[in-house]
């Protein structure tokens, strides 16, 4: 897994990647290397848990796709786009609603409410919330949500 | 030293470690030593202490012992016998306690002596005990009544010789007499002798002055012989005290002698106790000042081995940090510090060589960077002509994109100018023919109301038949030359409605085509938008990328961004392209519809116009007869009336037809010239693109690159 570098405090490091997944808004550190594919093709796994969609090829690198809608009591519309959190050869890929976008957390402001009935693996990987531009946005710690969807095939 | 500097540190600490534990080990095993040597000394020390405190008790005792025997004159003889009964046998416990305690076999001797002597002492009490109860029986209490009797006689006799002098001698005498027999000591004995000796004295003086020259011999001899009757008395009592006298002396200086060597035993044992004592706690002090002086030097020397390396490593890094990247770290040992110089050197080595690497591609990727924004701001002026270099770095495929963005809209472009020519063109064909056809309308309906003129006219002459009859044959004549006018119209406005009818349908196929090209410029504007899309993809996976690059990427994040911006923009031109062929199609559409009904329309009016037609060929028949028929002219004037009638009905709803077709092209000029105008946008936004001549060149009509808006025809 790619290491997160924080680049200090400095309004620069408070801007992050923010992706959505069931309307839920995420974010992951700026400094984080990240991919997002459109309608890649997913080799899908026999006998595998619901929550894990596939494999897909990234220049010869295996990587997990993980879908965490039904984790979320989220309906899945499309398997379209994958956003990929961490390098090839150390990541794993998330199905999410869109495109990712920058979310500048220096604009942050009051307002910011965690959602209610927010399941426990996802509640237990957020390490900050943000309310920005009328969206509440969740800082989550993508290796500790990674481990607990690996910890579920077994 | 050597082999010390050899060393490693974890040896280095061990050996500090064992050569610590040992010295402590050392440090304790002196400690229990010197421990248990002041213990058995402070035992020695205290038997010693408690065995001169036994001696001196056993001499209290024994001074107790002397005090009774010396008071057995004053007591009965039992009661000095219990007495002096139970100082034996306490003097006896502490002799037997000392006995214990005594270390020595000259103190047990002592002791031995002394018990023995203490024996002939209580024998020797034993003995004047029963002396002074021999004394103090009544034969010897009569005999000495009887001495004292015999001394009161002697006194009286003396007393009558007048002399003072003699008389106090003597009672001095007798007073030392008494006590003697009451205390029989050798003083007592001494005093009696020297009174006896003053007595004596004073009888010889006054013997000298002959004041008793008869009496002196008797007197005297009366006197020696009580006295030596008293003193034989208290002879074998005054030899047991002298002889008791003798063995309290040599009772106290045995005591006094064991109580001696008591105390030279314990200053001695304190003595050596003490010298023990110094003599372990100079070998502790020793033992701790050198396991004190090993532990400090071993630190010393493995602090040296640390800190002396981290130094010229720490000295080493600055002067890296300073820029001097050939300074390395000089390996002078072999322990685990030496392995990090060694690291750290090949660390440098590695890192130096890296940043050399990555400074070269980083000026590299800047070149390509700076060429590439260069080549982005050129197309940003709409230059879809340049071509971005494409390098070998990570910009290639950025470049590529670009360039495949490029040259596919620029082919589109292309496309979309000739498919726009080819609608300019026939949107101004269809002007020219909406021109035409409103023209021929025109005429026709020109046409027609010259055609409704004449048969309101034939109507008017038909009715007048029956009261004009006299003017029949002019107006038959008249008649059949309006007539042929007519026939001769309506057959004109047959041909022009079914010219009409040719155009609007060619119109109408036309129209269709440029709804089938517009659909395939909806095709390729979605094929643009496809590319758009993945250039923007492209693009944020090249932002993110550049901004977990940190701060090498921030460069190529801004060119990431500009490209996700552009082809933003790409995207929206061609969402507003699509809107505006979707426009097309509608607008397309309606004119077709409209066309349709027009035709339809025409289609009607050139039935009309055609039974007109036929009407007029009846109604010349009719006025061709009217001249032979004359006479019947009357008669049927009425129906033919009635006939002109209908005929100029039906010219009426010609004309309004005719009406409706010219409203009816009316709005299909508009149209037209909407589309036209649409046309004419479509080619002013496209020719904002500078496009390459190659491409230009393939055009089908080979044109000029950009279109040169057609000027309005109307």
């Amino acid at each position: 897994m790619a290491n997160a570098v924080d680049e200090g405090e400095s309004s620069q490091s408070k801007r992050r990647f923010g992706f959505v997944i069931g309307g839920i808004g995420l974010l992951v550190p700026r400094s984080l290397f990240c991919e997002y594919f459109v309608d890649e093709h997913i080799s899908p796994l026999p006998n595998a848990p619901s929550h894990v969609e596939g494999l897909i090829n990234v220049r010869g690198n295996i990587v997990p796709v993980y879908s965490i809608y039904n984790l979320l009591e989220r309906k899945k519309t499309h398997a379209r786009f994958i956003y990929l959190i961490g390098t090839p050869e150390d990541g794993a890929a998330l199905i999410v609603d869109g495109k990712p976008t920058t979310v500048d957390c220096s604009n942050h402001t009051a307002g910011y409410r965690q959602p209610e009935n927010l399941p426990q693996l996802l509640a237990t990987c957020i390490d900050a919330g943000y309310f920005v531009e009328g969206k509440t946005w969740l800082s989550i710690n993508h290796e500790q949500l990674f481990t607990k969807l690996a910890a579920r095939i077994h | 030293m050597n082999i010390f500097s050899k060393m490693r540190i974890t040896h280095k600490i061990i050996a500090l470690m064992v050569g610590l534990v040992v010295g402590f080990i050392a440090i304790g095993v002196t400690y229990y030593i010197q421990v248990n040597i002041s213990d058995a000394a402070r035992n020695k020390e205290k038997d010693a202490f408690i065995y001169q405190q036994k001696l001196s008790e056993l001499k209290q005792l024994e001074l107790n012992l002397r005090f009774q025997s010396n008071e057995i004159e004053n007591q009965s003889s039992n009661s000095a016998r219990d007495r002096i009964s139970a100082l034996n046998a306490a003097l006896s416990v502490k002799i037997n306690e000392a006995k214990g305690l005594a270390k020595s076999s000259e103190s047990l001797k002592n002791i031995g002596v002394f018990q023995m002597q203490l024996g002939e002492y209580n024998n020797t009490l034993n003995t004047k005990i029963e002396a002074l109860t021999s004394i103090r029986s009544e034969q010897t209490v009569s005999t000495r009544s009887e001495i004292e009797t015999a001394f009161r006689s002697i006194q009286s006799q003396i007393d009558k010789l007048g002399s003072i002098n003699i008389s106090t001698n003597f009672a001095v005498l007798r007073e030392s007499i008494t006590d003697y027999l009451n205390l029989s000591t050798e003083v007592n004995r001494a005093r009696i002798e020297d009174n006896m000796a003053i007595v004596n004295e004073s009888f010889a003086i006054e013997e000298t002055l002959d004041l008793i020259p008869t009496k002196r011999v008797e007197l005297l001899q009366n006197v020696e012989i009580l006295s030596g009757r008293a003193l034989a008395l208290v002879d074998e009592l005054y030899e047991i005290n002298a002889n008791l006298n003798q063995q309290q002396g040599e009772l106290e200086a045995l005591v006094n002698g064991l109580i001696e060597q008591a105390e030279a035993a314990l200053a001695a044992s304190v003595e050596k106790a003490s010298e023990v004592n110094q003599a372990t706690q100079a070998a502790v002090t020793a033992i701790i000042f050198f396991v004190a002086m090993g532990a400090a030097i071993g630190i010393y020397l493995i602090y040296k081995s640390i800190v002396f390396p981290m130094a010229h490593m720490q000295n080493v890094i600055g002067k890296i940090n300073r820029g001097k990247t050939k300074a390395r770290v000089k390996v002078l040992s072999n322990d685990e510090l030496a392995d990090l110089g060694i690291a750290f050197n090949t660390l440098f080595d590695e890192r130096i060589q890296q940043l050399e690497t990555q400074s070269k591609e980083n000026e590299r990727l800047n070149n390509s960077i700076i060429a590439l924004i260069q080549a982005l701001g050129a197309i940003a002026k709409k230059d879809l002509t340049v071509k971005v270099p494409v390098s070998s770095d990570i910009t290639g495929t950025i470049s590529d994109a670009v360039n495949l963005l490029t040259s596919e809209t620029a082919n589109t472009l292309h496309e979309v100018k000739a498919v726009s020519r080819e609608v300019n063109e026939t949107s101004g064909i269809l002007q020219d023919q909406s021109g035409r056809v409103m023209q021929i309308a025109e005429s026709e309906r020109m046409q027609v109301i010259a055609t409704s003129k004449a048969l309101r006219v034939l109507a008017t002459a038909m009715t007048e038949v029956a009261n004009q009859s006299e003017q029949a044959d002019k107006s038959a004549s008249a008649a059949i030359e309006s007539t042929q006018h007519a026939k001769k119209a309506v057959g004109e406005t047959v041909a022009g409605i079914r010219t009409i009818r040719e155009t609007i349908s060619e119109t109408e196929k036309r129209t269709k085509r440029l709804g089938d090209r517009s659909q395939e410029i909806s095709g390729i504007v979605n094929l643009i938008n496809t590319i758009a899309e993945r250039t923007h993809i492209l693009a944020l996976n090249a932002s993110m990328h550049a901004a977990s690059a940190g701060e090498a990427g921030k460069g190529f994040a801004v060119v990431a961004e500009e490209v996700q911006r552009l082809a933003e923009s790409a995207r929206q031109s061609t969402d507003e392209i699509s809107a505006m062929v979707n426009n097309m199609r509608v607008e397309t559409s309606d004119t077709v519809n409209i066309m349709n009904k027009l035709i339809s329309q025409v289609a009607e009016g050139s039935k009309l116009a055609e039974r007109s037609g036929k009407e007029m060929e009846v109604t010349e028949n009719a006025t061709r007869e009217l001249v032979s028929i004359v006479k019947r002219i009357a008669t049927e004037a009425v129906q033919q009336a009635s006939i002109a009638n209908r005929v100029n009905d039906r010219a009426t709803i010609i004309r309004n037809f005719t009406d409706k077709t010219e409203k009816q092209l009316k709005e299909q000029k508009v149209y037209t010239d909407n589309l036209r105008k649409y046309a004419e946008a479509l080619v002013d936004r496209v020719n904002v693109f500078k496009l390459p001549q190659d491409n230009v060149a393939s055009t089908p009509d080979g044109s000029a690159s950009n279109i040169s808006p057609i000027k309005s025809a109307v």
